[in-house]
């Protein structure tokens, strides 16, 4: 490391500088000797100094050598051009300064060299270093860029199948829309062509139930009898799969005013007087004589002839009740019964949509398996809500809560 | 004996309400379509008219409409009879100026109390 120094590259391969310094070497030892003995001015007896210093300063100790050399010659020269006593003694005394003075300058030079030695190397392992970080570096940013590279190839990749998958999705969903709109469309026009036929399966049967076109025979009317519940039973279930598709379509039309469910409570007992007398059932009333509500009183109704329905339908002996009350700025109707129940675990099917819950050992009640899905969905609509409770086998409470002023949901 | 003039496209159903109406003794008029219920009923002055709502031609709507603009002294009392389906057009229809409405399918023993309470 050291030979490869730019320094001693420069001051030991250049042999034109050694030869020139010998040169001047040998001039100034010649102009020297002549001014010596021809006694011109001592600075010019001095000349040989000059590249003798040199000469220690970047040669150092071959430098020194060679300045006791030359200083040896110079005295022997001097010996040889000059007797004078006096002179030769000059001579002696300057070669003897001179040594030590080259001596002094090579010890320094030899310390300078040291010096920057140290420092080359110091310089050269700074070097080294900074060497070996930036290739370190640069492999890092190598490896970086390649990572970014492929973090984009990735990107790009991922943005183009998010790209992919969104226009499928929208266009599963602008597919999805066109079927529910199929869908209501269907439902809405099946509807109203199932019913016009039954229009008139219910209407005749009824003329005939009630002999307004003859009389008829005890089986007649047991057969019509049958005839005109299970239309009526038709009826309503496409009446629930109307309002089923309404409520799911949003399309559900609500109107809103002042109505009495104290009265309407009334009406429903009214209506289900004959099932209940049918069945030996009691239905008892609790509630006060005036009620006043906003709401959509048909809707309302809906909901209330939905729960005694299921009441009395679930109902074999015993009594079914409704209770009417507010609390809390709102009115509850309690329908309770004691019936046959329901069990803990087909609590949550309970307002399933057609989650018809089948228990061994009874008979299957007729049914749409849409009722209470229906109307769970239309107290929420209302903004409201039922909640259910039951015990296995001694009867359930199905209480409907409703705000006293509909407010939008 | 009062005049009950009826709007109704389906045949059966025209039976249906026809044979309830003259076995209470009410004078029936029949029209198929809109337009002949409009006409019958400037003709004819009839008590009542019950309109269906869903007709070939003009709707059950516009026919009220018109024979509302028709009248003159007398005050035709005009009611619907709408299927369930129709019934979240309600508002319509009494805006429309009808004196109310009947829900189809007609239930034979309440049709004719409902009609006796609007003649009242």
């Amino acid at each position: 490391m050291n030979e490869n120094s730019p320094q001693s590259i420069r001051f030991q391969s250049n042999r034109v500088t050694l030869i020139a310094l010998a040169a001047i070497t040998i001039l100034a030892i010649g102009i020297s000797i002549y001014c010596l003995s021809s006694g011109y001015f001592i600075i010019f007896q001095n000349l040989f100094y000059i590249p003798i210093i040199i000469a220690c300063v970047y040669y150092t100790r071959r430098g020194f050598v060679f300045s006791c050399i030359i200083a040896c010659i110079y005295f022997v020269l001097t010996i040889a051009f000059t007797r004078d006593s006096v002179t030769i003694l000059q001579a002696l005394v300057r070669v003897l300064i001179f040594i030590l003075v080259a001596a002094v300058i090579t010890y320094l030079s030899l310390t300078r060299k040291k010096v920057e030695e140290t420092l080359q190397q110091q310089h050269d392992h700074l070097e080294d270093l900074v060497l070996e970080r930036t290739t370190q570096l640069e492999e890092d940013i190598t490896e970086r860029k390649r990572v970014e590279v492929e973090l984009a190839k990735y990107r790009d990749h991922l943005e183009k199948l998010v790209g992919e998958r969104t226009q499928g999705l929208a266009t599963a969903n602008e597919r999805l829309q066109e079927l529910d709109r199929l869908k209501s469309l269907f439902i809405a026009s099946m509807s109203h062509e199932l019913r016009t036929p039954l229009n008139s399966i219910i209407g005749f049967t009824g003329i005939l139930l009630q002999g307004l076109a003859g009389p008829l025979n005890e089986e007649q009317q047991k057969q019509l009898g049958m005839v005109n519940s299970s239309s009526k039973h038709l009826l309503a279930l496409i009446n629930d799969v109307i309002d089923v598709s309404k409520i799911e379509s949003e399309k559900i039309d609500l109107i809103i005013e002042d109505f009495d469910l104290s009265r309407l409570i009334t009406e429903v007992k009214s209506s289900f007087e004959v099932a209940i007398s049918d069945k030996g059932l009691l239905l008892h009333i609790d509630k006060p004589d005036k009620c006043t509500i906003r709401s959509d009183e048909r809707r309302v109704k809906q909901v209330i002839m939905n729960l005694v329905s299921n009441a009395v339908k679930y109902t074999d002996k015993g009594a079914t009740k409704i209770k009417l009350f507010q609390a809390d700025g709102k009115v509850k109707i309690i329908v309770t019964d004691s019936g046959i129940g329901i069990r803990a675990k087909d609590m949550p099917k309970l307002f399933e949509q057609f989650s018809r819950i089948i228990l061994e050992g009874q008979d299957i009640r007729e049914g749409t398996g849409l009722g209470l899905y229906l109307s769970q969905k239309l107290a929420g609509i209302l903004g409201g809500e039922i909640r259910a409770e039951s015990q296995f086998g001694k009867g359930s409470d199905f209480t409907l809560t409703l705000p006293m002023e509909y407010k939008g949901v | 004996m009062k005049k009950i003039l009826v709007v109704e496209d389906n045949d059966k159903n025209m039976y249906l309400m026809n044979f309830l109406l003259t076995k209470k003794g009410y004078q029936v008029i029949k029209a198929e379509t809109g337009e002949k219920g409009v006409e019958l009923a400037i003709k004819e002055k009839p008590d009542m008219i019950l309109m269906d709502i869903l007709l070939p031609g003009i709707d059950g709507y516009e026919a009220i409409k018109r024979i509302r603009e028709s009248e003159t002294d007398k005050k035709f009392i005009i009611v619907a009879v709408t299927s369930y389906a129709m019934t979240g057009d309600r508002e319509r229809i009494l805006k429309v100026g009808s004196n109310g409405y009947i829900e189809k399918p007609i239930n034979p023993e309440t049709f004719l109390l409902e009609i006796e309470k609007f003649l009242k």
